[in-house]
């Protein structure tokens, strides 16, 4: 569904806005990398504006690269307009404005009721 | 010693009876024969029955369990397999069992092995199911191709790929031949696609196929449930609220209760405090997040919109939510703003002139993830566009017509396939060749679903050719005649409802082959 737009936005995964210097990033994804081989648990998860998403050193180095593009690092920098906070939530799609009213979806329906292996 | 006589002249017939099975040529000689054994029968019930109590005066009393077994035999044949085998997951004797009760049946080791399967699934958890599985497979091999042969080899698929790879394979049953659709493994096939419009929360769905399903417990209380939820289709009749007793009356009768108990709790707090009117519209989105409040810039309301589209699940998404984030990214992406934004960065950064082309790819990773969310197939066009007009240039209709096209493409494609193989002459599997006709309808209705009866229209030209020399070949070189006729009559019904008369006459003919 395409989320990796907001969730792996390099801007995101280094907490930083996008109009920061090129030495910002350099700095913050050094500092971020560093925390994680101390396994420091506050780099371990950053915040995106459809939620918290975990950081690896894999992450941070391919968003460090992305950045360095300046074709790219222009389009991120349109992705990550908003601030890296999580959206006010829609109401739940459950209470009759969502495309199907009632209970949501049962992943289990199949095994619960005798048509599916049992897990 | 007469009755042992007659009970060794039956069981004779009998056997002959069931080395004969599987012949589908002298079919309908067997089912006047099978007919006629079931009426032989109950006159054996009834003279073994005259025979016992007219013993009971001297004192014999045992005499009296041969009609009553008899009875038995004849009234529930599967007694023991429904209520004791299979709740319990005995699977070899449930298939062993069925197929003794069945005797009168057509399509006798399908049916047999569908209930084997219906055990398997019901099999306790510690239970290893790899010796079970081999068994069942083995007997698979063997099977006439029958409805309940199709719905069998489904459960088994079903059970080591999950129930989604078979809905297609089981909607494709509609066009089955009545002769060879026992009413009970239709039920199955009903109770199947209904749960599985369960799992994805789809509770119109739920509501409409119960509808013209038959009534089993299960559907009884699913249905019931979805007309809770679901009070009103649309285009349809609103019903009457059902009462909680009801419910739990039909929560009673259903199987698997435990694990229903937080649906008819849902169902009952539901009907109790069901919105007021269900036709009151919910404001629209931007007016309850207040997006629109501050007037932020168009861009950041664009995004919001698509973000809060990537915290719903994609099957719960409504035209309106699509529509509200086209309009949004339609605005954003003309806006002297974003331009500006865009223009001013790419100086900063030293690629000035950049900013046209980093637009053009900005609108076409919007185009993109609406794409991947019409792709579902859960919002047709005429949902999207109410006014039957698409709007230029609008990247939620470019998406829609993205769509289309990769539907129409897949579809073509997947015909093409079918055409190769039969100028080929390869043959696949049974299973396998209902599988492939499953792929290709599953594609034309989703092509239907979405796109509407222009695109229906589009896809029929490319099937009922390739589709009409498959299925021939199927009969005249394959002797696969439950297939092939499900296919006639497919492309019977279709070439009917879009009044294409020369395919509807060559299709009537075709179907008028029977079995």
């Amino acid at each position: 569904m395409s989320r990796e737009r907001f969730l792996e936005n390099p801007f995101y995964v280094l907490g930083v806005r996008p109009d920061c210097t090129r030495a910002e990033l350099e700095r913050e994804g050094q500092k971020l990398l560093g925390m994680l081989e101390l396994g420091l648990p506050a780099a371990k998860k950053y915040q995106t504006p459809i939620g918290e998403a975990e950081r690896t050193p894999e992450l941070l180095r391919v968003a460090m690269a992305e950045l360095r593009d300046p074709h790219k690092r222009l389009l991120h920098e349109v992705w990550a307009q908003l601030p890296a906070e999580t959206l006010a939530a829609e109401p739940n799609p459950h209470d009759g404005s969502g495309a199907h009213p009632g209970p949501g979806p049962w992943p289990d329906a199949p095994a619960a009721l005798g048509f599916g292996a049992k897990k | 010693m007469t009755l042992l006589i007659i009970g060794a002249l039956v069981a004779l017939v009998l056997r002959k009876l069931w080395t004969k099975d599987g012949d589908g040529e002298q079919a309908e000689s067997q089912e006047d024969f099978r007919l006629s054994l079931q009426i032989g029968g109950w006159l054996l019930l009834l003279g073994s029955l005259v025979y016992a109590l007219g013993e009971l005066p001297r004192g014999g009393v045992g005499w009296l369990l041969v009609p009553l077994g008899l009875f038995l035999l004849l009234l529930r044949p599967l007694l023991l397999v429904e209520e004791v085998f299979l709740p319990r997951g005995w699977v070899k004797a449930t298939y062993r069992g069925a197929r003794i009760g069945l005797w009168a049946s057509r399509d006798r080791r399908g049916q047999a092995l569908l209930y084997a399967n219906l055990a398997l699934l019901r099999a306790p958890k510690h239970h290893d199911p790899r010796d079970d599985e081999a068994y069942l497979a083995e007997r698979q091999k063997q099977l006439p191709g029958g409805a309940a042969s199709l719905l069998a080899a489904s459960l088994l698929l079903a059970r080591r790929e999950g129930l989604p790879a078979v809905v297609p394979l089981l909607r494709c049953l509609d066009s089955v031949d009545p002769s060879v659709k026992p009413a009970w493994a239709m039920a199955v096939a009903s109770e199947l696609l209904v749960v599985d419009a369960v799992r994805l929360g789809d509770w119109p769905k739920v509501r409409r196929l119960s509808a013209d399903s038959p009534s089993t417990p299960l559907l009884a209380f699913l249905s019931a449930c979805a007309q809770v939820f679901v009070p009103e289709l649309e285009g349809g009749q609103p019903v009457p609220p059902l009462s909680r007793d009801r419910l739990y009356w039909l929560w009673l009768k259903a199987p698997q209760k435990q694990h229903l108990w937080w649906l008819l709790e849902k169902a009952q707090d539901h009907a109790l405090g069901r919105p007021a009117n269900p036709q009151q519209k919910q404001p629209p989105s931007s007016a309850r997040s207040g997006d629109n409040m501050a007037d932020p810039p168009r861009l950041d309301a664009a995004l919001a919109a698509l973000g809060r589209l990537w915290q719903t699940d994609a099957l719960q998404v409504t035209p309106e939510q699509l529509r509200l984030v086209g309009d949004k990214w339609d605005r954003a992406l003309v806006d002297k703003a974003t331009e500006r934004l865009l223009l001013t960065r790419a100086l900063s950064l030293a690629i000035p002139g950049t900013e046209q082309k980093t637009q053009q790819a900005l609108r076409t990773q919007v185009v993109a993830t609406l794409r991947s969310y019409l792709g579902q197939g859960a919002v047709p066009i005429r949902k999207l566009f109410p006014d039957g007009k698409l709007p230029q240039p609008s990247v939620l209709a470019e998406a829609a017509l993205q769509v289309r096209a990769e539907l129409l493409e897949q579809f073509e494609s997947a015909t093409t396939q079918l055409e190769e193989r039969t100028t080929d002459k390869r043959e696949l599997p049974w299973l396998d060749e209902w599988r492939e006709w499953a792929q290709v309808r599953d594609t034309y209705q989703r092509i239907e679903d979405f796109g509407g009866p222009e695109a229906r229209r589009l896809a029929w030209t490319s099937l009922h050719r390739q589709a009409n020399n498959w299925a021939c070949w199927l009969w005249n070189a394959r002797s696969e005649k439950v297939l092939a006729n499900a296919v006639f009559r497919f492309l019977l019904r279709e070439a009917e409802a879009l009044g294409d008369d020369r395919s509807a006459q060559l299709a009537k003919k075709n179907v008028g082959s029977g079995l």
